[in-house]
């Protein structure tokens, strides 16, 4: 049993985690709402110049939408992928196993500006564009092998039994994994989906070398604005996001529980 | 209902043998149960017979026709697995259902069938439940009941009833037996515990290291066991190990280490000064006080008394012996650390060849 005193402390203790992670979000939200021309905190005056500003600017719109589409794709297809790969190295045992789980983890100790700057490469070399496509795909190598983390973590729980016994009761391979393995996975899958859309969007590194005029994500948009200007459209842009965010896991605690999508009950 | 035959199956798992050479017949509506310590084999064998996995040599053959590369979901058996494997994201009705969805059975039949088979399980009226809302012994009974309403050539039992308390254990024990009888399915069961396997099966199959060690029905196993090995797994056995030294007619004399000589009958042809070894139920010893003309007697001191309801178990030290006898309630018993003396008819026990 924790003492009560200890037990008090550490409920102070976690309130100033909560105001260390939140308070920098907390903050820039607050500037986005201000009547300056220039980035202060506490903001001197209210207004929502700044988010009339955005929608006067097409090409953070557009970048918005090109996230959009990016994450959306590159969450999508690293799952299927992820949940493909994650049946081969969790349900079979074959020679080169551990060399291919090691093989589709690495991208993880990878560092993005590395990886971004060898992809630039391999796309100059042999001519190829960089368009939403070839960022797609630079974010699918990217989110991987969380997606195989996900999904390896739900096929474990499924008991080879369950799948065994579908089958004595007549269902072949194919059903099997349909009806019973996949609604069983289905959390985890929905969980890989969701982070690997949030890891995509966030991505800034990797995407850098990737993106070109005509395909440039929101957060590579911020971070080349950011370097010529310092005025407070990058602060209305953020809370937007952070608005997006926040919807997004009203809904996905209102539909799933956010604690059950990442395991936690 | 089918027929089974088990012709010279091996199999292998990287050079290690899990079965070796195991040949077993099992006729229509028989029920079998293949008992051992773990690792004797019995699980690889049941998979064999479910298709999970194939056997490196020899054939199953169920009804005269050979099973070789018949994937599971064409083979027509019903499986109850050791953790029951409910499907947890489907409730007990789709549970049930499952195997009669896939062989195509129209929706009005299959809650027919269903509803009978829950009947036949003592659950009807749980069938929109899922399986977490279960107890244990519920969700055995529909993972029986899904496993026999596809009405299988071969009903493969897992251990099913390792994960039940005592009581249940008991009481599910005579249920499967009654209801495999009712709907008479040729069944192998397997299980490490020999309780469980007497009180099932017609006949119990003994295995140990991927071999079969004796196959018979629960009462000829257990009171002419082959050998050290099978009388020491079924029930409690007492070993005296010796020579022979003398064979009589259908007696044999067995001189012990102690230099004692003990007469017992001689069953399985020994001839003199072979090593055999005599095996003892504790029931078939008795206590007394002074030696017993015309029996076989032991002395030694009485290093312990149980005293369990119905009846005392007791432990007779003598030199490096350790003797384990049961005795009746209100039979002789003495005192602890007494001298006495235990006896038993030459016709008791079975001479075993080492």
């Amino acid at each position: 049993m924790i003492p009560d005193k200890a037990r008090h402390l550490l409920g102070v203790f976690a309130v100033l985690v909560c105001i260390f992670s939140v308070a920098p979000v907390l903050v820039i939200v607050l500037e986005s709402f201000t009547s300056s021309d220039y980035i202060v905190f506490p903001p001197p005056g209210l207004s929502f110049k700044w988010y009339v500003e955005f929608a006067k600017r097409p090409e953070f719109v557009e970048s918005v939408f090109i996230s959009a589409i990016v994450a959306v794709g590159a969450s999508m297809i690293a799952t299927a992928m992820g949940t493909m790969t994650a049946i081969g190295l969790v349900r079979y045992q074959f020679f080169g196993h551990r060399l291919l789980q090691n093989l589709f983890l690495a991208p993880l100790s990878l560092p993005g500006l590395i990886f971004g700057l060898a992809l630039l490469q391999f796309l100059a070399r042999y001519g190829l564009p960089r368009n939403v496509i070839t960022m797609v795909l630079a974010h699918i190598i990217i989110t991987l092998p969380f997606a195989i983390r996900f999904v390896s973590v739900a096929l474990v729980s499924v008991s080879r039994d369950v799948e065994r016994a579908a089958q004595s009761l007549g269902a072949n391979r194919l059903y099997t994994f349909w009806h019973v393995t996949l609604p069983l996975i289905r959390p985890g899958m929905v969980a890989s989906f969701v982070f690997t859309f949030i890891l995509s969007f966030d991505e800034v590194a990797a995407s850098l070398f990737v993106a070109s005029p005509g395909a440039m994500t929101l957060p590579v948009r911020i971070f080349v604005y950011i370097d010529q200007n310092y005025d407070p459209l990058v602060t209305s842009v953020s809370s937007l996001l952070v608005f997006a965010a926040l919807i997004a896991l009203v809904i996905i605690e209102r539909t799933l529980g956010v604690g059950r999508l990442f395991g936690l009950r | 209902m089918a027929t089974v035959e088990i012709n010279d199956v091996t199999k292998k798992y990287n050079g290690i043998v899990a079965v070796s050479g195991l040949s077993l017949r099992i006729s229509h509506g028989e029920f079998v149960a293949l008992l051992g310590p773990s690792g004797c084999g019995k699980t690889t064998t049941l998979q064999m017979l479910a298709g999970f996995i194939e056997p490196t040599t020899g054939e199953i053959l169920v009804d005269s026709c050979s099973v070789r590369g018949v994937p599971p979901h064409k083979r027509n058996i019903g499986v109850v697995f050791q953790s029951y494997a409910l499907f947890p994201h489907l409730n007990v009705f789709d549970n049930v259902g499952f195997g009669l969805k896939m062989r195509g059975i129209a929706p009005a039949d299959i809650a027919k069938r269903v509803k009978r088979a829950l009947g036949i399980v003592q659950l009807s009226s749980l069938d929109n439940r899922y399986p977490r809302e279960l107890s244990g012994g519920q969700q055995q009974r529909v993972a029986l009941a899904r496993a026999i309403v596809i009405e299988p050539a071969v009903l493969l039992l897992d251990e099913p009833l390792s994960n039940l308390d005592a009581n249940l254990r008991e009481q599910m024990r005579f249920e499967i037996r009654e209801i495999q009888k009712r709907v008479g399915i040729t069944t192998v069961f397997v299980t490490h515990d020999q309780n469980e396997a007497m009180a099932a099966a017609d006949r119990l199959v003994v295995m140990s290291k991927g071999e079969i060690r004796q196959v018979g029905t629960a009462q000829e196993i257990y009171e002419t066991p082959v050998d050290p090995f099978v009388a020491r797994f079924i029930g409690q056995a007492n070993l005296l190990r010796g020579k022979v030294t003398d064979v009589r007619g259908d007696e044999a004399e067995l001189g012990l280490p102690s230099g004692q000589r003990i007469v017992a009958r001689n069953r399985g042809g020994a001839t003199v000064g072979q090593a055999a070894v005599l095996a003892l139920r504790p029931e078939d010893l008795h206590l007394a006080s002074q030696v017993q003309a015309g029996m076989n007697n032991i002395t030694g001191k009485l290093s312990r008394l149980n005293y369990l309801g119905s009846y005392i178990n007791a432990e007779l030290r003598s030199g490096e012996l350790s003797i384990a006898i049961t005795v009746p309630r209100g039979g002789t018993i003495g005192r602890e650390g007494e001298e006495i003396f235990a006896y038993w008819p030459p016709t008791a026990g079975v001479l075993l060849q080492e």
